[in-house]
């Protein structure tokens, strides 16, 4: 399914990564953990299209995602969210999430124009309103998504991932700088996309949070794959330790 | 009455150049400072078509959008490397150059002595010839511009400009071609400022450079800006504004020489006071930082 080949990229002197080699479970979810500066983030930029890989190879379903731009690959499923907060913060909750739902997926210039119902826009709304309600922010539907709290910011990108219904979902710390009761319900929301059939990644330096909800961890460090495995042995692994604790 | 006719038909004119530029600067934050240079191709499309002075205006005005449209390409093309305010410099040059050549290429554009003569609109054998029939053209061409601008504005379309517009990366981590969506917006604009244009060289049967200078890019964008780029009036509220103030100074009994300072001082005034009270212009919701 989802494997990076002898992934290679430099920033300057510094290397990033350095030959990764991975190959993804192919549902569950799975956690890459890692000091700071271990390549995580690069990982999931050079996966996204974001960020071009200086050598190897990252495929999915054997396509060969390093020469798909980055909306192609978000096209082929492949959804992810940002480190730092990104949404289209002067428009409404609603219509964040109208622009990330699937049937707007990768939508053309001339369907977005020419085939736009009022039905198709109805249908939309009502997706998205269900799900704002379901996590509690049903009343903040048309609320600008950059007036809304932090915590709440973080959630809004959640399901912005979520309405677009991806095969694989990529989030970059979903739990930092979040309130235990928004944990809480980030994590729902991740084990519901997980028991969906979707294939959830995400990258925490929240150890409850990824043994509660990872099956399969990854540990960077350097740039290099540390350990990979199980959640529960690899966490007690005496390197892993080490590297993460120091 | 023929003077305020002759009015209304120049806000219609500009009301359709401040559209199509809203819905590049209130859409998806590009700032133009080329939309003169459509404004030109329109116009000259129409006055150096003299093949046949039976021309119908929907034919002329076609290929003025149509090659509007794919001189854009030229701007949009480098969006793509060039953003913010390198985009606004990429327009720039555009607008230069677009000024030189018309100035240049004599032999074609008749230089800076520009086209005299230019026969009026002739639409379905009517030809329209006085102030009146010119004032309800350019108002019906505006009002089609308002409408096709709102259409894209409320589709699928619009809401993926406004994600370029704040967060491109947004855009393109929802699956969206951002550059493909920047190309048609610009060529849209840029298609609905050549019908501006035409409807323009008509209704002046007289066209010459200095009307597309970067002056009167900066006007048309000064139009958005003061009425409210994001808003659906505001542009419109823009070229109405700025249309009708010069006009009033002329009933202040000043001098010639003194009533153009006094316009410079009065619009130089209303964009600097905007600035500080209502940068999101006066109907507008979203403030540019």
């Amino acid at each position: 399914m989802l494997r990076v080949h002898n992934l290679r990229k430099t920033f300057g002197s510094v290397v990033a990564l350095d030959h990764v080699s991975i190959s993804f479970p192919s549902r569950g979810c799975f956690a890459v953990i890692g000091p700071n500066g271990s390549g995580k983030t690069t990982l999931l930029n050079v996966l996204t299209g974001f960020v071009r890989a200086d050598a190897g190879r990252c495929t999915y379903r054997n396509i060969n995602l390093n020469r798909l731009l980055p909306h192609k690959i978000a096209r082929k499923g492949i959804a992810r969210t940002f480190q730092e907060v990104r949404l289209v913060r002067h428009v409404s909750c609603l219509d964040n999430l109208l622009l990330a739902r699937r049937a707007e997926l990768g939508k053309t210039v001339f369907r977005a124009i020419f085939s736009f119902t009022a039905e198709n826009e109805r249908a939309g709304k009502f997706e998205a309103s269900t799900l704002l309600h379901s996590v509690g922010l049903g009343e903040k539907a048309s609320e600008l998504a950059g007036e809304l709290s932090y915590g709440e910011q973080k959630l809004l990108s959640l399901l912005c991932v979520q309405i677009a219904r991806p095969e694989v979902a990529l989030f970059d710390e979903p739990f930092s700088g979040l309130h235990p009761m928004m944990i809480a319900i980030v994590e729902e929301q991740l084990k519901k996309l997980s028991d969906g059939g979707c294939l959830v990644g995400f990258i925490e330096h929240d150890m409850g949070a990824v043994s509660r909800l990872a099956d399969h961890v990854i540990v960077m460090s350097n740039g290099k794959v540390l350990a990979e495995g199980a959640t529960g042995p690899t966490l007690s692994r005496s390197d892993v330790l080490e590297a993460y604790i120091g | 009455m023929t003077y305020l006719l002759h009015l209304v038909t120049l806000i219609a004119i500009y009301s359709t150049l401040s559209i199509s530029l809203g819905l590049l600067v209130g859409q998806a934050g590009l700032f133009s400072l080329a939309q003169a240079s459509f404004f030109a191709v329109g116009a000259y499309a129409v006055a150096l078509n003299r093949a046949d002075t039976a021309t119908l205006f929907w034919t002329t005005i076609s290929l003025g959008a149509t090659l509007s449209a794919l001189s854009s390409l030229l701007v949009s093309l480098p969006s793509g490397k060039f953003r913010g305010d390198y985009f606004v410099l990429v327009t720039f040059s555009f607008q230069i150059i677009t000024f030189d050549l018309l100035n240049n290429l004599s032999d074609y554009t008749k230089g800076s002595l520009g086209v005299t003569n230019i026969p009026p609109a002739n639409i379905f054998g009517w030809t329209i010839s006085g102030v009146l029939g010119n004032a309800l053209i350019s108002v019906v061409l505006a009002v089609m511009a308002f409408f096709v601008v709102q259409r894209l504005v409320t589709s699928p379309f619009g809401r993926v400009l406004r994600s370029i517009r704040e967060d491109e990366m947004v855009a393109t981590a929802t699956a969206h071609n951002v550059m493909a969506f920047k190309i048609c917006a610009i060529a849209i604009a840029a298609s609905l400022s050549a019908v501006a244009g035409a409807t323009y060289a008509h209704y002046f049967t007289y066209v010459d450079p200095t009307t597309f200078k970067i002056s009167q890019s900066i006007l048309v964008l000064a139009m958005v800006i003061i009425g409210g780029a994001e808003s659906r009036i505001g542009p419109i509220a823009g070229a109405a504004l700025l249309v009708l103030l010069p006009e009033a100074v002329r009933f202040l009994g000043l001098s010639d020489a003194a009533a153009g300072h006094i316009q410079q001082i009065f619009y130089g005034a209303l964009i600097a006071a905007l600035m500080i009270l209502r940068p999101q212009g006066l109907f507008g919701r979203y403030g540019f930082s």
